[in-house]
């Protein structure tokens, strides 16, 4: 389902002599709830190239479709304002790509005038603008206007409606879910890792395994790229994924490599790669494939599974106050709950949209995803399947561990203990890397009518389509170039 | 809406249509709107595609002009995809427009007020897209924009249809669109193409556009960014306006922030300007500084020597020292040795007359130099302090061999392996099979019914091809599956008449089954190996329910078997009175790894049949013997095509082996150990469309170079340089296979790294450099072998030389330094000596690169030696780079420690 979204500016984001002026639409701030032009942040920005290739950077990621190359339309980045440091998130068209540019302390030289979460508007002249930033000068930059700004001209507001289907936005939420599993991999000097991105081979990775994937494998001082997967290595589908780190790569000090654990002959995975540059930060987060994009990964559902989840996220919700470092531990002790209930409340604060992750700081930081919130939280669609297979009574149990689902072709689904096989091609192709099958689901819900409870308590929307439906939902909203 | 219009919609005849419609009244016409949609999906199918389709469409889109109410109900009427037919019938500016008799979408609006027209074309503006089929679409809309204030919407759809459909560039002046649309060509994504540079060009020379706008808009876009297809026509663009250097000079700016991060033409494009504008008058110290850093990082070395070139020019003119050298630094560490070599150079003629701190910079970047360039910048030079010649600095990660994949333990588990296994060919089947009779064993109803359930659910994996004979049945895995489901089914009753029937049918397949020494008879296209492989699954499945476990399985992943878990299986064997199987000892036998310890052969020697005691002989032996295995050049012809009378030819280099003395035990695999294999004159073995090349390594584990002498027919066909590619098999697992094998290496697996190390495809070079790898950090890389090969391959012409250096070069990022340098010890004799009689024009392509790579190893290993044709080529002289490398091979081997 995809609504189009709609975002108001009071002008568009420029930059002019008095320096970038980045326009803000409505979203969240600490100090006034739902605020429709909040101000952020006044003062200079003391690199002025190299944030404004990073900026340059999330635009071209937001507006790219990496698995079939055809521009779309433009999709604001996120600008959060977490007190001692500025975060730029987007999210690429294809759901499979998240970029976010951290401006830490040592690059800001200003007044925080309110933290928050907000869009800002990035138009064409702006990114022709940016392109012309250089040298080392250091560039005034407003997040947001201090003003009350009349709108006195007509068309001096810009109106922008956007589709954002409902798979993107739970993309965009559930990256933080999955990168809150990675470890730190491998760290580059800047020259190795000019030459380590330079030297990919260009791959679009459409296939879905063999040749076309690529492992990169810690080996001395650098990564190499091996076509099968060891211990320590990490997932690269498409490397021109990568591409928005090349124009980077003048300011890079170091690159750094995260991963989830991954044992010989796994299956692809996810991947996130860190560039660090003055001051800042520019991380890239990649999803197993290039034509899958991050709604489909059910991997948060065991975390979900719970009863209370619910009720220990909005607790320790109420506790958060856009901190760019949530320590678990304060917001157990705050909350009252033990660390394994804080964890799975974080888990579902982050499907949600209202955490992010940062994983230089292996810690999650406060953001509210500037979205209609029930529309980011929807009912999961395979739950919605499993439920209709047993109500349509398509379940049979052969044995107690042995069932039958009727669909237009049985499936056997076996259950032994916690395991459970089922015959349906989907879950050969997965065996269980994205969670469930509606058939397992539907079983299990058949089997244990408690459960059917608990399972209604699941609120992530993992999802079986891939990213071409994102494209042929957003086509179908007539998106504008 | 009264019959006559209704004929005159439905006929097609727009003329009259639309006088109907003008003389109805305004509430008339409203309603007429309103029920065209119903007469358009009452209409008959046929009569949307048959002779009068196409004027039927023209009437109802005008009807609708002429008489909806709404603007934006009218923009979609427009848009309706129904309507959009022929495409450019009213462009005036296409020759066939003319003959266009009947109305135009402005005759339909003349009686409506023109905000009304504007409102409508910039409605259906916002709907146009960039399909094929929305031409129409544009045309109606253009037709109407005279009537809408004459100036043409300017979204950026509109603007791209406008460049593709419209426009011509020869003939911009004419079109009148032109004023308002041109800048905004330079402003959307994907507009224009290479025609258009000329006429713009023109356009500007005529005067009609400001030539500094014109500048001013192509270098924006340049700098903006984008692909490479869509910027190269402004490149072009730029080059045909000339612009002089004060003109540049006034962008310099711009030309400067586009030298990091555009593509390679963009960039060249704006070195160039800023070389001129800085001959004209010299440009500011910072830009200089700037634009030369920009430009030494950027990967195109053409790029990179342009600006070593520029700098070193006018460094001394203009008093640039310092920043020269500063920016220069970064290339002392560069992998380019020429690029490096020029910039010492540069750095040396310089360094007098730069400041202290640069001078002190100099120094620390000059630390990781070679002796010989770091003489050359003065206060560096003399012997370093650490000069270890010998072990590099990285070296190669170990290896871990991959944990074998555990045993199936459960029904349920060979359930899912046979799902997972989905018909794949003969790489999983041993296992299934294995799975297979392990389960049968425990449980055969069990078995039987899980095995029946999924050929019932999936049939295509049990497939059985009516007429296939009975032998043939049993070579394919689908087929040995099915007969293993059969046997497994449970047997009919034991006493009767009927039941004796069944036994005798038994007694009689039993008799009339092929004898062992089939598998070595039938002629066929499947390799032996494989075919080796079908007659141990055939012989499984003959004894399953009997077989507790097959002798045969490999502990390892590699295929071996633990000795002392091979003694253990037998001496069960013995203890449950079963009769080993043939097949399962021989290749039992053939798995044993080279070194037995004496506790394994103790217990060995107190085996008492007769396997048990062909399998302690072996054992106790002192090793298998090692047929010895060379190369040759087989011609091969391709296609048995009987329609071509000539059959594609290619040249092969395949393996030959000498007969060697076999132990009695492994007479049954003797023609395994015998190549060529006589029965495939021509053509290669093909294989199934799955392909399972790499169980052959894990047949052989112990065998390597066997292994990969079987395999090389198969790997030949990976680099397609001939154009007689057979059927390219799957190969890259088998070349990791064989790298993970035992057994000494010699030149089969240097051939088949060889020819693995030219695949056509980058995936399988990737493998390649990992097998060498996993080969050179076990210790066992045949390097000297694998460089002769690489010669005689080079020599035949059916590799290239490029990909193969390309795939040393990752070996030596990785680490493996010495290792590649023995390759390139043992490569570039007999290249450069072949060489000599040529040109150097006629070199072959990635020699030069060569030369380079095993200078940069030379330098770091600290090798010394002396190659034979080297010096010839060094001494033929000139200024071409391959000479040059020579040349500095030459030095850096014969350099004074």
């Amino acid at each position: 389902m995809t609504s189009a979204q709609a975002f108001q500016y009071v002008q568009p984001s420029a930059l002019t002599g008095a320096g970038l002026g980045l326009s803000t639409s409505g979203g969240t701030t600490a100090s006034g709830g739902r605020t429709d032009h909040p101000h952020f942040f006044s003062g200079l920005l003391t690199r002025a190239a190299p944030a404004a290739a990073g900026l340059l950077g999330l635009a071209d990621v937001a507006r790219t479709r990496y698995h079939r190359p055809q521009p779309t339309g433009l999709r604001d980045p996120v600008v959060t304002c977490n007190g001692d440091r500025l975060r730029m998130e987007s999210f690429s068209a294809c759901g499979g790509v998240y970029a976010r540019l951290d401006v830490l302390q040592d690059a800001l030289d200003g007044e925080v005038v309110d933290l928050g979460t907000t869009n800002v508007d990035v138009n064409g002249p702006l990114r022709e603008a940016l392109a012309r930033v250089g040298g080392d000068e250091p560039l005034h930059l407003a997040v947001g206007t201090g003003e009350l700004v009349v709108t006195t001209l007509d068309g001096a507001t810009v109106e922008k409606k956007v589709p954002l289907p409902d798979r993107w936005l739970r993309g965009f939420a559930e990256v933080q879910v999955i990168a809150s599993g990675f470890d730190p991999r491998a760290e580059l000097t800047a020259a190795e890792a000019v030459r380590f991105l330079r030297g990919l081979p260009s791959d679009s990775g459409n296939r879905r395994s063999g040749p076309g994937m690529l492992w990169a494998a810690p080996a001395g001082r650098t990564l190499r790229l091996t076509p099968r997967p060891g211990p320590g290595a990490v997932c690269l589908a498409g490397t021109h994924r990568l591409a928005t780190l090349l124009p980077l790569l003048r300011f890079a000090r170091a690159l750094r490599v995260y991963g989830p654990p991954v044992a010989a002959g796994a299956p692809p995975t996810a991947s996130a790669w860190e560039l660090e540059l003055p001051g800042m930060r520019y991380v890239l987060t990649l999803s197993p494939e290039t034509s899958r994009g991050f709604s489909g990964e059910g991997a948060v559902l065991g975390d979900l599974a719970a009863d209370e989840t619910a009720a220990d996220a909005d607790l320790v919700g109420a506790l958060l106050a856009f901190e760019p470092r949530l320590d678990a531990d304060l917001l157990a002790s705050g909350a009252g709950l033990t660390p394994a209930r804080t964890h799975a409340a974080l888990t579902q604060l982050g499907t949600s949209g209202r955490v992010g992750y940062d994983l230089a700081e292996a810690a999650h930081f406060h953001r509210e995803l500037p979205y209609d919130p029930k529309r980011v939280a929807a009912m999961n669609p395979r739950l919605r399947a499993a439920r209709a297979l047993v109500d349509a009574g398509a379940v049979r149990f052969e044995s107690p561990d042995l069932a039958r689902v009727m669909t237009d072709e049985t499936r056997l689904v076996r259950l032994d203990g916690d395991r459970a096989t089922c015959t349906c091609p989907w879950w050969l192709d997965n065996r269980g890397g994205r969670g469930p099958c509606k058939h397992v689901l539907a079983v299990r819900i058949a089997r244990d009518p408690a459960e059917a409870a608990i399972a209604s308590d699941v609120d992530t929307a993992p999802d079986v389509d891939t990213a071409s439906d994102v494209d042929a939902a957003s086509e179908a909203l007539g998106e504008q170039v | 809406m009264n019959a006559d219009l209704r004929e005159a919609l439905s006929a097609g005849r727009s003329r009259e249509a639309l006088d109907l419609i003008g003389k109805l009244g305004a509430a008339e016409r409203r309603a007429v709107g309103k029920e065209l949609p119903g007469l358009m999906r009452a209409l008959p199918d046929q009569s949307w595609h048959g002779p009068s389709a196409g004027p039927m469409r023209d009437t109802f889109l005008l009807a609708g002009l002429a008489t909806i109410g709404g603007a934006a109900a009218a923009a979609s009427w427009l848009a309706r995809t129904e309507l959009l037919w022929w495409t450019r019938r009213w462009d005036v500016r296409h020759p066939d427009a003319a003959a266009h008799q009947g109305p135009t979408p402005l005759d339909a609006v003349a009686d409506r007020p023109d905000e009304w027209v504007a409102d409508v074309v910039a409605r259906a503006a916002g709907r146009l897209r960039n399909r094929w089929q929305h031409q129409a679409l544009w045309f109606a809309i253009a037709a109407l924009v005279p009537r809408a204030g004459g100036t043409p919407p300017t979204g950026d759809t509109f603007v791209l249809g406008w460049t593709e459909w419209a426009a011509h560039p020869d003939r911009l002046a004419d079109d009148p669109f032109t004023d308002t649309l041109l800048p905004r060509v330079f402003e959307v994504d994907g507009a224009g193409h290479e025609g258009w540079a000329k006429g713009v060009a023109e356009l500007t020379a005529s005067g009609r556009v400001e030539r500094s706008d014109v500048l001013n808009w192509c270098v924006r876009r340049l700098l903006r960014g984008g692909r490479v297809q869509d910027l190269r026509w402004f490149c072009l663009l730029h080059d045909e306006l000339a612009p002089t250097p004060e003109e540049s000079a006034a962008r310099l700016r711009d030309l400067v922030r586009m030298l990091p991060a555009a593509p390679g033409t963009v960039a060249d494009l704006a070195l160039r300007e800023i070389r001129r504008v800085d001959e004209a008058s010299p440009i500011p110290l910072a830009t200089f500084a700037e634009a030369v850093d920009a430009a030494v990082f950027r990967p195109e070395k053409r790029l990179v020597k342009s600006a070593l070139v520029w700098t070193g020019k006018t460094a001394r003119q203009h008093g640039r020292q310092d920043a020269a050298t500063l920016a220069v630094l970064p290339l002392f560490t560069s992998e380019a040795l020429d690029l490096r070599e020029r910039a010492v150079k540069l750095v040396a003629k310089h360094a007098a007359e730069t400041s202290a701190e640069t001078r002190e910079a100099v120094l620390a970047a000059s630390a990781d130099l070679p002796a010989d360039l770091r003489a050359l910048i003065p206060g560096a030079g003399g012997p370093g302090e650490d000069e270890e010649p010998g072990l590099p600095a990285d070296s190669l990660p170990p290896y871990s061999p991959p944990a074998p994949a555990p045993p199936i333990g459960s029904v349920a588990e060979l359930a899912e392996e046979v799902m997972l296994w989905h018909g794949g060919g003969w790489s999983g089947f041993e296992r299934v099979m294995t799975g297979i009779v392990e389960q049968a064993h425990r449980d055969p109803e069990g078995t039987h019914k899980a095995l029946a359930d999924l050929a019932k659910a999936q049939p295509w994996n049990f497939y059985r091809a009516y007429g296939e004979t009975y032998a043939e049945l049993s070579v394919t895995p689908r087929g040995l599956l099915d007969l293993a489901v059969q046997k497994l089914a449970p047997g009919p009753e034991t006493t009767g008449v009927r039941a004796l029937a069944a036994a005798m049918r038994v007694r009689f397949k039993q008799l009339t089954r092929p004898s062992p020494g089939f598998w070595e008879e039938r002629p066929g296209t499947v390799p032996l190996p494989i075919r080796f492989l079908a007659w141990r699954m055939r012989e499984a499945v003959d004894g399953l329910g009997r077989i507790p476990f097959l002798l045969a399985t490999p502990t390892e992943a590699n295929g071996l078997i633990d000795p002392a878990v091979l003694v253990d299986r037998a001496l069960r064997y013995e203890a449950e009175g079963r009769e080993i199987g043939r097949a399962d000892l021989v290749q039992a036998l053939l798995r044993t790894p080279r070194a037995v310890d004496s506790d394994t052969l103790k217990r060995a020697a107190g085996l008492t049949s007769a396997e048990g005691g062909a399998l302690a002989g072996h054992l106790g032996a002192d090793g298998p013997p090692d047929p010895e295995i060379t190369l040759a050049q087989v011609t091969l012809r391709h296609g048995r095509d009987p329609w071509h009378r000539w059959n594609r030819e290619s040249v092969r280099l395949l393996a030959v082996s000498r007969p060697a003395a076999l132990s009695p035990a492994l007479e049954d695999a003797r023609s395994l150990f015998a190549l060529p294999q006589s029965e495939l004159p021509d053509g290669l073995p093909t294989h199934d469309f799955w392909s399972g090349y790499e169980v052959v390594p894990r047949l052989l584990p112990a065998h390597r170079e066997l292994a990969a002498a079987h395999l090389l027919p198969v790997v030949s066909g990976l680099p397609q340089v001939d154009g007689a590619a057979a059927a390219r098999g799957d190969v890259g697992d088998a070349v990791l296979a064989l790298a993970e094998a035992d057994g000494p290496a010699g030149p089969a697996t240097g051939a088949v790294l060889a020819y693995a190390a030219s695949d056509k495809e980058a995936a399988g070079r990737a493998i390649a450099v990992e097998a060498l790898l996993v080969l050179a950090s076990r210790g066992l890389l045949p390097a000297a072998d694998l460089g002769r090969a690489v010669a005689t391959l080079v020599e035949m012409d059916v590799v290239k030389l490029n990909r193969i250096t390309g795939v040393l070069g990752e070996a030596v990022h990785a680490g493996a330094h010495a290792e590649v340098w023995e390759i390139a010890r043992a490569a570039l004799p007999p290249l450069l000596t072949a060489n000599t009689a040529r040109t150097t024009a006629n070199a072959p392509r990635g020699l030069t690169d060569l030369l380079q790579l095993a200078a940069r190893c030379a330098e770091r290993v600290g090798a010394r030696a002396d190659l034979p044709g080297l010096a010839e080529l060094a001494a033929r002289g000139g200024s071409s780079r391959l000479v040059r490398e020579a040349v500095r091979l030459e030095r850096t081997l014969s350099a004074e420690r």
